[in-house]
């Protein structure tokens, strides 16, 4: 075959392959994109109802701490507000912020709560924000956060199958009510019930001052805060406890009481209450408090709250 | 630089078209200096260390062919300690001084030496070996010396197989960077069709396996006996795929580019005895081994007690080469055990399938070879992915109880997981006993062919791994 028929032949073929993949990306994109946003359970329905549904008047943000430590029943009892936890297991400040900042661009809630974790403002990957990739066509508050995970992720989501990567299978079951109980949330609380029952931990690597932060992160969290100010939203930042010994104060709760100060935001910290550490029982791990726990912080949150109603009133 | 990285997917594209555009006689730079920049994306500094060892070698080769006798010897212990060295340095040094200071310490002293805090050079093992099968076929005579230092230098960066092999050999490559390759469409299209294929074993079947395993591997203690089982088997997939993964794209860039690299795997996990295993597993490496240490040992010209020993120290330093603890060091002694066994008890156990009646049906015969084989393997693999010895003994325990429940984790990324080793092992099937049926990637309707790679591109976007943000949330 002469050289210039091979090239012809070549990109011909090439021309073609990339066709079928379009075709089938777009067909099986669209699907994907059809049945991720029509589940009914589990955790990306919870992601789905915090990000694009939800308009209670009360907000929790965070990681699996937050879905564990705030009981709806609680707030709601007292307060007399709606509720919606929107915490995430495995996921941190970005994410919660990410999910914040979407919230807000849409309405104006009465309260929120962001529960923060020793360590918080800690240095690491942007990867899992993959989660908010099914958002990042719809809303435009999600997209920051999603460009951090590399410099070619626009080029990416040019591909209608990406944002979907590795949920086919929870898109699949979610749509359908197998296992339907065992996903099953309240208002997104997620409680817990197993007890802790081996000696408590000592905290040795939490990051001291001497420590680099992660400015993308200490940023978010600063902007989501400024956000809430500028909205007057009010915003109580929340350290909830651990089953934990911590040997150092932790520079990414020093950091968040900065940030609060400046911006006259509420900042309550748990995170070393000696009464906790006294009641294993109300631990499900050293990180998580059991539904007991969480009834008995609950409260004492709500304490906070009271006691400072100035403070909420921007 | 990530072989299934978007900036490798830009790197390969740029190289190839200019090296189809630019005259013969400057393909060789354009190659060498992207190799150049392939490497220095890790580490930039360490090709100080890369060129330190090209010309070691580059001039070795040459007065290898220039003297003869004692003096010729020099200049080849000269090139293997310069290369032995380095990986001694970069390699060892800290595993050797550890063990040092534990020696030392059980007789009351303390080791004054300090470790290096150094990272490996990327690709140290497998390029360090590439350039001393040269130095050493140039002095058996079975190479000419190299003269074109940039030809040399890159024969040992040529960048599809650099940073993980196939470790080639000077004859088979060498050669090639002279021939003048034009542009194939049949050539081309199979070296697109193996990258493709190599990028889904990596994708959605090795770097999902390694999600379970890591999880099991990391916690040892927190899991059941059939969770260390399920895992063992995951990890027997996983670096299958992952390095073979790493082999196809390799082989199949170079095969674009118009380049023959030698085939590194071939279905290990078909073998019927271990012998045949090191045979279709890491070909490049075990027939490196086979050519410079065991004929140098004697290989099996010798009595049976020194060829049993050949054997066995073949594999234990095979072994060591794999990574700097002792976990791999009786991965290897393991293998050379198995081996060493299998020759000694070769009568007994042809007698024993005829007593049984197994070798009259030859096919059942197979499948129980082919199911010990792999059991043997995966039993070795406990030892190459533990951490530590103690974690390997502690999963070999609850694997004995077989305790407890299995642990799911994500049961999507478990689906996952079983998904991919099911695409894998039927196309490996169809390759192993069905080579002459219908093809799907070579399908004669080119319709077939194209919706067959848009599968795999779907199949990659959709269910492969494609960043860190992949995990097991692992809750107490």
């Amino acid at each position: 075959m002469k050289k210039n028929q091979a090239y012809r032949l070549f990109f011909r073929s090439l021309l073609l392959v990339l066709l079928v993949v379009f075709l089938g990306d777009l067909t099986l994109g669209t699907l994907l994109r059809h049945f991720y946003f029509k589940q009914r359970s589990g955790d990306n329905y919870r992601m789905i109802q915090a990000v694009k549904h939800t308009s209670a008047d009360l907000l929790i943000l965070g990681s699996s701490r937050s879905t564990r430590h705030y009981r709806p029943d609680v707030f709601c009892d007292s307060l007399h507000m709606s509720y919606y936890n929107t915490g995430k297991d495995g996921q941190d400040i970005l994410y919660a912020t990410a999910v914040g900042q979407c919230i807000v661009s849409r309405y104006r809630p009465k309260l929120m709560i962001l529960d923060i974790r020793r360590g918080e403002f800690r240095n690491g990957s942007y990867d899992r924000l993959s989660k908010l990739l099914p958002f990042y066509r719809d809303c435009p508050a999600v997209r920051p956060y999603i460009e951090l995970r590399g410099p070619y992720e626009k080029l990416k989501l040019l591909s209608a199958v990406y944002p979907f990567n590795s949920e086919f299978f929870a898109i699949l079951v979610t749509n359908t009510s197998f296992n339907e109980e065992k996903r099953k949330d309240d208002r997104g609380y997620l409680p817990l019930h197993k007890e802790w029952n081996k000696p408590i931990r000592v905290e040795k690597n939490l990051l001291t001052t001497d420590d680099p932060l992660d400015p993308v992160r200490v940023e978010a969290f600063r902007n989501f805060v400024t956000s809430c100010r500028s909205l007057r939203i009010p915003l109580i930042v929340v350290a909830s406890p651990y089953y934990s010994l911590a040997l150092n104060p932790d520079s990414s709760l020093i950091t968040a009481a900065d940030i609060c100060r400046k911006n006259q935001t509420l900042f309550i910290d748990f995170s070393s209450e000696e009464e906790y550490r006294q009641h294993p029982e109300w631990f499900q791990d050293v990180q998580h408090l059991n539904h007991t726990g969480a009834f008995i912080f609950s409260n004492e949150v709500l304490s906070a709250v009271r006691k400072n109603k100035s403070m909420l009133k921007h | 630089m990530l072989f299934n990285s978007i900036h490798f997917a830009f790197f390969f594209i740029l190289v190839t078209g200019l090296y189809f555009i630019l005259p013969q006689k400057y393909r060789w730079a354009l190659l060498l200096l992207s190799s150049c920049y392939f490497y220095m994306i890790f580490i930039p500094v360490y090709i100080l260390i890369l060129f330190f060892t090209i010309i070691i070698d580059y001039f070795a080769g040459i007065y290898l062919e220039r003297f003869q006798g004692k003096n010729k010897k020099v200049f080849l212990i000269a090139s293997l300690i310069a290369n032995i060295g380095v990986l001694a340095v970069f390699k060892y040094y800290n595993f050797l001084n550890d063990n040092l200071t534990s020696l030392l310490h059980q007789f009351n002293y303390t080791n004054e030496i300090p470790s290096l805090a150094i990272i490996l050079p990327i690709g140290l093992s497998f390029h360090t070996f590439q350039a001393m099968s040269y130095t050493i076929e140039v002095y058996r005579g079975n190479q000419k010396a190299e003269h074109h230092f940039g030809i040399y230098a890159l024969y040992v960066m040529f960048y599809p197989q650099l940073v993980a092999g196939p470790i080639e050999r000077p004859q088979n490559l060498l050669h090639q960077f002279y021939e003048k390759h034009e542009f194939e469409y049949d050539r081309v299209s199979q070296g697109l069709k193996e990258m493709l294929w190599g990028l889904f074993k990596k994708i959605v079947v090795a770097d999902r396996l390694a999600i379970y395993v890591d999880a099991v591997y990391n916690n040892p203690a927190e899991h059941s006996g059939i969770s260390a089982i399920v895992a063992t088997i995951f990890f027997a997939f996983q670096i299958y795929c992952d390095f073979s993964g790493y082999s196809d794209i390799a082989i199949g860039a170079a095969r674009v580019m118009g380049f023959k690299l030698m085939t590194n795997f071939n279905r290990p996990y078909f073998s019927r005895n271990i012998a045949e295993f090191w045979k279709r597993w890491h070909i490049s490496l075990s027939t490196w081994f086979r050519d410079y240490l065991y004929i140098s040992l004697g290989g099996n010209r010798v009595g049976k007690n020194r060829w049993y020993f050949n054997l066995f120290i073949v594999f234990l330093i095979s072994g060591l080469w794999h990574g700097a603890n002792w976990t791999f060091v009786i991965w290897g002694a393991l293998n050379g055990f198995y081996l060493v066994f299998a020759i000694l008890s070769d009568k007994p156990r042809t007698y024993l399938a005829q007593l049984i009646g197994i070798s009259a049906r030859p096919r059942l015969h197979r499948f129980f070879q082919i199911g010990i084989t792999f059991f043997l393997a995966c039993f070795a693999w406990i030892f190459f992915r533990a951490a530590s010895l103690d974690d390997a003994l502690t999963l070999i325990n609850q694997m004995a109880h077989l305790n407890g429940p299995l642990y799911i984790g994500d049961p999507s990324a478990f689906l996952y997981a079983l998904v991919g080793i099911a695409i894998l092992m039927m196309v490996d099937f169809k390759k192993e006993f069905y080579r002459g049926s219908l093809s799907f990637m070579n399908n004669p309707n080119r319709w077939v062919r194209y919706t067959c790679y848009a599968a795999l591109v779907l199949i990659i976007l959709s269910m492969g791994v494609l960043d860190g943000g992949q995990f097991i949330y692992f809750q107490f």
